[in-house]
Parts: structure tokens; sequence; C-alpha cells
């Protein structure tokens, strides 16, 4: 997996173009990229993004998943984002090995403003969890994702609200849309080096019965070139139940097609 | 429903409830938007970073600036600035960050208060920057360079709420408001700087105009670069000191494309307005904000305050010229340092004749510039062509003939020339007959391998006239670090 990892990730860095966004890409926090907690903003109008992660988690009852959450994204309207997620994964445990499609999500997210003199920059975002694949659980699902954002310089800091709806058994193995979440987050730029250092505590309910846990993170996003992002992540359970440790690896593209731009005055 | 789901229910209504009434208050939107795509993205970046990063550094200097004039008064303003523009001149500029800097991050403060100021700002900056990247694609002829450009430009202005106008609007709107001049006035050093910065970004559109094959390209940025460096020797001397005019500092670029050159010149004027704005104390705190909107709201009014694009095009005459601007991008060196350089030498007691006097100092001089091009284009056949064969150059203790120099020193100069940006001042020239004498001083400011470079130098050139041209017939070099002013 890990010989894997290392191929897919120099095939993406050569695939890659250099060049592109805002060369600021790197402070916009995405779901799981690498943190659980995201930031208010969408991508920008007409941008699409193009996001290549790896995930493993060691489960604390010696499950093993290696997943990844491909998702492309695209700044439909002004300040309104769409995006899917296409899970994929790999779930080890006792009995053997598991893999395949985990689900697929369509959601939007849209930011109601940006931040403020009182304000903090506000967001909500809708997720859809459809049970396809073979590891995509066994029930539609949805969620509904309430987001602020507040700075104090190169210091931001994120909440997140999340409820989920819909039959809580049977759950996607890579994404599953939990019944509740509460996150925070505080992320720290350094502006020469193009990089975003960032911390999380997230306290979640998968279900109804279950467990609550308690997860913390740390990460990092960075600028590599013009367009392209790289992040890294790890996670880890504070209490009897999460993951004993997650690691997050990924790769964000941001590009635009010029049949989908508008045209000019002349 | 239980308690809980309702309550939850209520929760996420009143978050979406109190986000729409702060938008509907006085909350701006995001309202981001990507740049028009193509592979000539991110050229300018790839094939001149020695610009491009500079700019990274222009967006901070401007941020910075105005995250400080908003954020404090009087005795701590001066303190603040001054503090900034010692980091960015000794600091950020010589060591410019790679990629774009998150303007929101160093202007916490200013952006929560005029949003719509900075995304106007970042757009016209991404209009900049894909002009730079447009010239800097060299796949591109030069008329497919101009219709891509204007294609940017009709792309920027189709953002109708973030665009600024490609009319000409009359400098009143800067000079003439009841907070006007307060900026320049107070702070003429820091002033001089941002004006130096804007004098750089359109300006250094001229050489790519101008030069024919990528390593003249190299060649004439480098020049136009070591122009701006020059710049801010002895602040606020060399500095600006009136608003550069596209027009005038870019008369190629304006010719060819007048509409971006009034959108940048409109662009730079809102600069100056807000600095005033935010600075004056005419302006309360409380209406900083609605005195920015509505001038951002006049600099989007095509019907009031506009001049002609006659007018605009000879503003620079009626503004001083173009010396006060910081002179020429391009060409003959503006008169001010070489001003110096005659006073220098009178004061030496030589009867020193002004350099461009005479047809032989102009060509001596000439000679010696070529040189120095040709080591930082990394042209070493060109740079040996200029010396006699009989040459010899002197250089760290050492003494070297052409061909000695050749195999030794000469690519450790060319490298150092194409890494160090350095600004030679010309002294002194003398023409005897067939013999003439350059001498020069110089500082050359960068990274070289990793090392800072801050150093002084100086330079005496001896030529010879070989037919009609003239040769270098020794060369003798010095140099010692500088201290941090």
């Amino acid at each position: 997996m890990k010989k894997a990892l290392a191929v897919t990730m120099v095939t993406l860095s050569l695939v890659m173009p250099g060049g592109a966004n805002a060369q600021i890409d790197y402070r916009n926090l995405d779901d799981d990229r690498p943190l659980f907690t995201e930031d208010a903003y969408p991508i920008e109008r007409h941008a699409f993004e193009l996001l290549l992660p790896y995930r493993f988690e060691a489960e604390s009852g010696g499950e093993r998943v290696h997943s990844s959450v491909l998702e492309i994204g695209y700044g439909v309207f002004d300040n309104a984002q769409l995006g899917v997620h296409l899970p994929f994964a790999a779930l080890s445990h006792d009995a053997g090995t598991a893999f395949g499609l985990a689900g697929i999500q369509p959601f939007v997210l849209y930011n109601f403003n940006t931040e403020g003199r009182w304000l903090p920059a506000l967001a909500l975002r809708a997720d859809a969890n459809l049970p396809i694949g073979p590891l995509g659980g066994e029930g539609t699902r949805g969620t509904l994702r309430a987001i602020a954002t507040r700075s104090w310089g190169l210091t931001r800091l994120h909440l997140n609200v999340l409820r989920g709806f819909g039959p809580e058994t049977g759950l996607s193995v890579a994404e599953p849309a939990r019944r509740s979440s509460y996150s925070a987050a505080i992320d720290r730029t350094m502006l020469r080096r193009s990089m975003l250092a960032a911390a999380e505590i997230v306290v979640s309910r998968e279900a109804s019965g279950v467990p609550v846990e308690v997860n913390v993170g740390v990460g990092a996003r960075w600028q590599r070139t013009p367009t392209t992002v790289l992040d890294f992540g790890i996670t880890r359970r504070l209490r009897a139940t999460g993951p004993d440790i997650g690691l997050t690896i990924g790769l964000s593209h941001t590009f635009a097609l010029r049949g989908l731009m508008p045209r000019g005055p002349s | 429903m239980s308690l809980r789901h309702a309550t939850r229910a209520i929760a996420l209504t009143a978050f979406a409830l109190v986000a729409h009434l702060g938008v509907a208050e006085s909350q701006d939107r995001r309202d981001e938007q990507f740049y028009l795509p193509g592979d000539f993205n991110w050229k300018f970046l790839g094939n001149y970073p020695e610009g491009a990063r500079l700019f990274n550094a222009f967006d901070y200097g401007h941020a910075v600036l105005y995250e400080r004039l908003y954020t404090t008064d009087g005795a701590e303003t001066d303190r603040a600035l001054e503090r900034e523009y010692q980091h960015l001149t000794t600091d950020l500029l010589i060591r410019p960050p790679q990629f774009g800097i998150a303007e929101e991050a160093v202007m916490p403060q200013y952006a929560k208060l005029a949003w719509r100021a900075k995304q106007m700002f970042d757009w016209a900056h991404i209009l900049h920057r894909q002009i730079f990247d447009i010239y800097s694609d060299e796949r591109f002829t030069r008329v497919q360079q101009d219709s891509l450009i204007e294609r940017a430009t009709d792309y920027y202005l189709s953002r109708k709420e973030y665009a600024f106008l490609d009319v000409p609007k009359s400098m009143e709107l800067m000079d003439g408001q009841r907070f006007s001049q307060v900026f320049k006035k107070t702070y003429p050093k820091f002033n001089g700087l941002i004006w130096a910065y804007h004098w750089l970004q359109v300006g250094l559109y001229e050489p790519f105009i101008m030069a024919g094959t990528p390593s003249e390209t190299k060649a004439a940025i480098g020049s136009t670069l070591n122009r701006f460096w020059s710049m801010l020797e002895n602040p606020p001397g060399r500095l600006p000191t009136v608003m550069p005019m596209t027009s005038a500092i870019a008369p190629l670029f304006s010719a060819a494309h007048p509409r971006a050159a009034v959108i940048f010149d409109n662009l730079h004027m809102m600069h100056d307005i807000i600095s005033d704005i935010l600075l004056n104390d005419i302006v309360p705190a409380d209406r900083k904000r609605h005195e920015i909107y509505a001038a951002l709201d006049e600099f989007q009014d095509p019907s009031r305050n506009v001049m002609t694009m006659e007018m605009w095009r000879n503003m620079a005459d009626h503004m001083g010229g173009l010396a006060p601007m910081g002179g020429p991008a391009t060409g003959e060196m503006p008169a001010r340092p070489l001003a110096q350089a005659t006073s220098a030498a009178s004061h030496a007691g030589h009867e020193m004749p002004s350099i461009g006097a005479t047809s032989d100092s102009s060509a001596v001089v000439a000679a010696v510039a070529t040189f120095h091009a040709r080591l930082a284009a990394g042209d070493s056949t060109g740079a040996l062509a200029m010396l006699a064969p009989d040459a010899v150059v002197l250089e760290a203790g050492g003494l070297e003939s052409r061909h000695e120099y050749h195999q030794h020193h000469l690519a450790a100069d060319i490298e150092f020339a194409a890494a160090v940006p350095s600004v030679r001042i010309v002294r002194q020239v003398e023409v005897l007959g067939d013999m003439a004498w350059v001498a020069s001083t110089s500082t050359s400011t960068g990274t070289f391998k990793d090392r800072a470079i801050n150093s002084s130098g100086a330079e005496l050139v001896v030529l010879t006239r070989s037919g009609d041209r003239w040769l270098i017939a020794s060369i003798h070099w010095s140099s010692r670090a500088r201290r941090p002013s």
C-alpha cells in the first residue's frame, strides 16, 4: 500500500501542470483535507477543484481502513460550490478484506458573507450520502453542516456543527454520514512559506446509541505550485472509540474550463 | 420530532437567519471569481521569477500599509510605517515570496472594513499578472499576445461590479478632494515606495515589447529592475514624487493596450485615494468605509469626472514630465543619477562633459552597458566580444588576460550578474582621442548561492577605439559588503 501511495503521489505530481489558482489555495480548508473541520469559504466562481487524497485509519477494534475519497468541486454561482465525493475504500479485519466504492456523496456549500467587522464568515453545507457500492452502506442519508470562520490576522478559528438525517444503520465505511458532530479548528498562516498549520478537536456520534467519539487532529496545507496544494494530517482518538491513528495525505488542483467562462463585453 | 431535534432545527434556522440579516445589514459578499484560464498562466513566474516574485512583495506592501493606516494613529503610525518600510526594503523585497500573499491575513481589519475595495484591487492585479504571463509565453507571436491581452481585458471588464473602468478618470479625484494628498505629504518615503511599485508594475511591460529574443527580454527586464532598485537608494531622493502614469512610463504598452493602461492608472489613483481616506482624520473612523465605497462608485461611473484619452496621454506633461515619476522604464537613463554624477565629478575638479553630450562619450558608456547586459543575459560570447584581444581584468587581487578571464572568472561573473540585481551609476567619463575610461559605482542586492548579497562596488573600465567600435582594454573591479542602513 505504501508503494501504491508513493506511485500515486509521484504520478499526480507529474500529471498536474504547474501554475494556477489564486496561489493561496493553501488557506482553503476543505473537509478532510486534512482535517474534518472546514472553513466557511467556497472555491472561486468558475473554478474546479480536484482532490486526490489517501487516508489510512487503524481503528481501536483492530480494523484497518485504506481509503481515497476523490472529490471534484465547482464554483457554480457566486459564493456557491457544488461537489461530489467518490470514496473508494479497503477494509481489513480478521475475516479478510473488502474493498470497493463506499457510496457517492453530492454536496452543495453556500457562503452567506465574507467576514466583517462583527460577523464571522458563515456558510451552510448540505450533503447526500447515496448507498452505492459494496462499502456504501444501506440507506440514503443526508447531513447539514453550519460553518463559521473568524480571523485574527494570521490566525483563524473555524466552528462546524453537523447534523445527520436518515437511517443510521449500515453507514458508509469511508465517509459515514454521522448523526451529529461539533468541531473547532484553529489554523495559522505562514505567509512566506505559503503554508497553513491547523489543529482541531471533533466531538461526534456516528449513530444513535453509539458512544461519542472525541478525536484530535493536526495537519498542514502547503502550496506547491500556483495551482497545486499538498496536504497531510494525523488524527487520534481521546476516548475508547475512534481511530487509534488516522493518517492522510492529498493533493488538490484548481483549474477552470474555458468553455464555461463568461464572455467579455466586446 | 423530539425536543432535541427541534432545538437543533431551530438553531440551524437561526444560523441561516443571522447570516442573511448580516448580509443585508452591511456585510460584504465574498464574491471571488477565477481568472481567465489558459496555458499562459504563471509563465511570468516560471520564466522571470525575479520580476514576478517582487510583485508578491508589492502586494504585501500595499496590504500592510492599509492595515497600519487603519489601525494606528499619530506617532504610532509613524513608527509602524517606518518599521514596515525597513522590513520591506531590507528583507521582503530582497527575498520575496514565491507565491501570492494572503493579503487578508496581512490586513485583517482593513479587509473586514472594505472587502469590496480589496476585491477590486485583486481583480485588477489578476489582469496585471495575466498580461505579464501572456508576454512571458514565448510560444505566442506578438500579434497573438496582443489579441490575448485584449481578451483578458474583456474578461476583466465583464465583471462590472469589481472592474475599474477603461475610461480615464480625472486626477482631481485623487488630488482635489477634502481628504486628498495627506498621505504623500506626511509619509513621502512610504508614498514614494508605493509609487515605485506602481512604476515597475507598469514599466516592466516595456522590456517585453522592446526586446526581440528571450535572452534580450531577460536582460532588458534586468535593466528595468535595476532602475527600480536604484530608486530605493537613499530614500526618498530617487523615489517618484508624482504618481507614475502608465501612458508616460509604459508608452509602448499604452499605445498597444490603452484600455488596460487606463484601468491600471485608475487602480493606482484609487490606491492613493484610500491611503488618504484611511490616514486623514477629516474622515471619521465610522465613515471611512462609506467614503471608500463612494470613491469606488465614482471609479465605476463612466459619466462623471472623466477625461478624454488625448488628455490622459498628455497628462504626464501637465504633471512635470517623466523624471519625477521615476523616469523611463527602458532606454536612456533619466537625468537625476547622471546629474549627481556630474556634480560629483565637478566637486572633484574635473571638467566632465555630461553623459550623452558627445557622441564619443555616449558610445563609450553604451559599450560598457552592453558588456554588463550581456553578462546578465548569460551571453558569454557576446561579453567576450566586447573585450579587446589584449584586455586585462583585475579583480579579487588578481590579474587575468582575456583568455584567462574566459577560462576562469567569466562564468562566475555571469552567474552572479544573472542572480543578483545590480544598480550601476556612471560617475565619470573621459574620452581622450582613441582612449576612454568610465568610472562607475554600483550596489548589488539579492541572493547568490543561498547567501544574502548586499554590497557596494567600484568599477574602472578603460576602452580603446577599434575602427568604429569601442572595446574594453581593461576592467578593474572592487567591492565591499554594505552595512544595513
